[in-house]
């Protein structure tokens, strides 16, 4: 292996639907470079994609690819173009080419089989899964921790109480203070997704695969109040979720829970895939899921199950 | 407590929690800080910062997608420290890992490449009398080594670089500071656009100038590949300078080749333009002070200054040079604006101020502006151009590309020096360099100037910024920060030593006057 084999070019192996049908309008910019994941504003609709690895797991607006585990170290910086070639896309200023040609589309809307229905199988999983993140929940996010400390950030403190009048409106059918809450979330916390956004991210998601009666009207307040009060990332997060499309690692623990895991061994390894996502973003993407999982069944039991 | 709130807004910065929490606790360690956050600046994050009370730590027009540093401090004085260590601290930062944990440090060599069994380059920088063993151990497993220690004992470079040879692999070093790989720049190196032209120098500077001029002329770079600044003498042979001209001659991405050093040793000077003589691809020589009738006779185009390398290897690789273009290798006559200038800004020079201080922190840029000053003033002068990063100045103290406190007191030190017309200075930018160098060099530049002027004097202070719009600290912004502290800005280090000279030459009418472009000769 000489010194400069540099392997420029990545086999892009999933795409959202969307993406197949509009490859040759997305055009637009790099926001910003990590090791999993490259982040790109378009110019158009939807206004971010995200290119990720494919340990990453399939992610709305997203192009999974092959060919390399450190997209960091490819030469891509925030500011390049990004743009359609014949075969796929590429981002020339990096000398990066991504094939299209191989890739299968993926569906970022939850299947059907993670519709849950309450009963004490269910209740035991969401406990099970609990535990197992709990095993790996880092500090500083939106993870559950009992009493607030006095040396809490105060941007968590205010979480704290956002999340409790979220859930209390939640539970009361309540859906004014529900929604107030919900919206003071939108960008409150540290980091590329606040903190906030990944909570509200798994909790649409949670409300929507137990059918929560106030699941649309919180999806629609959260699409109407995205734009302009969170970071670009965060904000494309929350859009696509309250349309309905998640992470492929939320489908997975959602799965799971619904008793579709063919293993006691695959929940455990849905929950940690999804914990692993980002510094604090799967904890806080989890503590948003299963705080709607808790929620009172009554009402919506019967709606699931239809 | 009475706080002081300061507050400092990085634009389009991402970080992820853990690492922004991980800089606030620093932060909060520093003497004076009360109180420190990181947050990305969204309406609701910024009410939450006015409950705090820190709500003019955020300045107006933060959006979203700007990180917000709030400080409460006892004094301003820590205020602005701890502003300041947080601008560092996140120039330093890796700037992931939003979609992964943090990598796992590995203890050995041998357990990093279990861990990474498709790396191809190991970087060593283990203090020098480590650093053989361990490039030996990377070279038994496969890697290319970028070696970055320096004091590694000739005897062993020797050997180093014969095992690597057998091997058909690479030592960049021992004390090799820049190389760019596939795009990935390896210790001090610029962000620069992947491209055809491919690079291989003794020079860290060098390659940093050569690499940022490819770049601002519209063009790119394959591979930038660092050699050690030993590799050229005679006993090292030019080793790793030969096997990188191989692969760069075999890389299908490189279209041109530029090679940098100080002259060779007679010997591998042959050697290297030997292999070179016969090449399918345009090579550009760039051996500083060196004979260009040598390189042009071996069928390579020679340049005489890191700017002519640069403009040259872009026109060749664009096609816009061919042979007949060839220059002679000598150092470019100074244009008649730049004599026009010089001229009108001498006038304000005491009859006293004739001499020229260079104070650098490029060793190979301060090579070649003495290469320059000597072609258009000639020899027999006062000027004195100092290599701070030199071993003499950094024992024991970081180099001054990373800290500019030593050159700061060289600096105000210049004002002193009734004979000093010029002071000239680089400054570079990239990763490893300091993260606001401009800001950093401005207050001992004014302070210098005005000493000058209490004295009667009016120093003049000439310098050029070696970078990229794509390097971290902001090209414009630098330059922006030189030009108002009435630095006068030359686009490369090769021109700003000849607008030096072009001054000197002007102030003192006895010396030999500057070559102007279009003059009989």
């Amino acid at each position: 292996m000489t010194l400069l084999d540099a392997a420029t070019d990545l086999a892009a192996t999933r795409l959202t639907p969307d993406f197949e049908t509009r490859r040759l309008t997305l055009f637009g910019r790099v926001r910003s470079v990590h090791r999993a994941a490259i982040y790109v504003d378009l110019d158009g609709p939807p206004g971010a994609l995200v290119i990720a690895i494919e340990s990453v797991g399939g992610v709305p607006a997203g192009i999974l690819v092959r060919g390399s585990t450190n997209l960091a170290a490819l030469g891509v910086r925030a500011g390049m173009s990004f743009e359609p070639t014949a075969g796929g896309w590429s981002i020339p200023s990096a000398g990066i080419r991504i094939d299209a040609a191989g890739a299968a589309t993926w569906s970022p809307a939850l299947p059907l089989t993670t519709r849950l229905v309450t009963g004490p199988d269910l209740a035991r999983r969401i406990a099970a899964a609990r535990a197992i993140a709990a095993r790996s929940v880092r500090s500083g996010g939106l993870w559950p921790s009992g009493a607030a400390h006095s040396s809490e950030e105060p941007w968590l403190s205010h979480a704290r109480a956002l999340i409790d009048a979220l859930l209390d409106g939640l539970g009361n059918d309540d859906g004014d203070r529900a929604t107030g809450a919900a919206l003071g979330l939108v960008g409150l916390g540290i980091g590329l997704t606040p903190s906030g956004d990944d909570y509200l991210v798994g909790l649409l998601a949670g409300l929507e695969a137990t059918g929560h009666p106030l699941h649309g009207l919180l999806a629609a307040a959260v699409a109407a109040d995205v734009p302009g009060r969170t970071t670009s990332v965060g904000a494309a997060a929350l859009t696509h979720a309250s349309l309905g499309a998640y992470p492929e690692r939320l489908h997975e623990v959602l799965l799971a829970v619904a008793g579709e895991a063919a293993t006691s061994g695959d929940l455990v390894r849905a929950v940690e895939r999804a914990m692993e996502f980002g510094a604090t973003s799967g904890s806080d993407t989890l503590a948003g899921l299963f705080a709607a999982l808790d929620l009172p069944a009554a009402g919506r039991s019967e709606k699931a199950a239809a | 407590m009475k706080s002081v709130v300061g507050g400092s807004i990085h634009r389009n910065a991402y970080r992820d929690s853990v690492e922004l929490m991980g800089i606030a606790a620093q932060l909060e360690q520093l003497e004076g800080v009360q109180r420190a956050g990181l947050i990305m600046a969204t309406p609701a994050n910024l009410a939450v910062l006015a409950e705090a009370g820190l709500a003019e730590a955020a300045p107006p027009g933060a959006g979203p997608n700007d990180l917000v540093v709030a400080v409460a401090a006892t004094d301003r004085a820590a205020a602005d420290a701890a502003l300041a260590r947080a601008t560092a601290l996140l120039a330093a930062g890796s700037g992931d890992p939003e979609g992964s944990r943090p990598t796992r440090s590995a203890e050995t060599l041998g357990e990093a490449v279990g861990e990474l069994p498709d790396a191809n380059l190991a970087l060593i920088s283990t203090p020098g009398t480590y650093a053989s063993a361990e490039a030996v151990r990377a070279l038994k497993h496969g890697l290319n080594v970028f070696l970055f220690s320096d004091n590694v004992p000739l005897e062993d470079e020797i050997q180093l670089k014969a095992l690597a040879d057998e091997k058909g692999l690479l030592v960049m070093g021992p004390d090799c500071g820049t190389a760019i790989v596939g795009g990935i720049p390896l210790g001090f190196a610029n962000a620069v656009r992947r491209g055809p032209i491919g690079l291989v120098g003794a020079s860290g500077t060098g390659l940093q100038q050569v690499t940022s001029l490819v770049h601002r002329f519209g063009s790119g770079i394959s591979h930038a590949i660092g050699t050690g600044g030993r590799d050229l003498d005679e006993r090292v042979g030019g080793t790793t300078m030969l096997a990188a001209i191989r692969q760069l001659l075999a890389d299908p991405a490189t279209a041109v080749l530029v090679l940098i050093s100080k002259p060779p040793s007679s010997s591998v000077a042959t050697r290297i333009l030997e292999s070179v003589r016969s090449s399918p691809k345009p090579v550009v020589v760039n051996f500083l002070g060196g004979d260009p009738a040598a390189v042009i006779d071996a069928g390579a185009y020679p340049a005489s200054t890191f700017e002519a390398a640069a403009r040259l290897a872009v026109m060749l690789a664009t096609g816009e040079a061919s042979r007949s273009d060839a220059s002679d290798g000598s150092i470019g006559a100074v244009e008649p604006e730049m004599a026009d200038l010089a001229a009108q800004v001498a006038a304000r020079l005491a009859p006293s101020q004739t001499a020229i201080r260079g104070l650098y922190s490029g060793g190979s840029l301060a090579g070649e502006a003495k290469i320059v000053l000597g072609a258009i003033l000639g020899h027999d002068r006062h000027d004195r151009i100092l290599d701070l990063g030199d071993d003499e100045f950094t024992v024991g103290r970081p180099h001054p590309m990373i800290d500019p406190r030593l050159r700061n007191e060289h600096i105000v030190g210049v004002a002193a020096e009734a004979d000093v017309a010029v002071l000239l200075l680089d400054v570079v930018l990239g990763y490893g360099s300091h993260p606001d160098p401009a800001e950093a060099l401005a207050p001992a530049i004014a302070d210098a100037m005005a000493l000058a002027i209490a004295s009667g004097r009016h120093l003049l202070v000439v310098a050029s910024v070696c970078g990229t719009d794509q390097d971290p600290q902001d090209l414009q912004r630098q330059e922006r920060i030189l030009a108002q502290t009435g630095v006068m800005l030359e686009t490369s280090n090769a021109r700003a030593a000849m607008l030096a000279a072009s001054i000197a030459a002007a102030a003192a009418p006895t010396a030999r006057p500057a070559r102007l472009v279009g003059a009989a000769e």
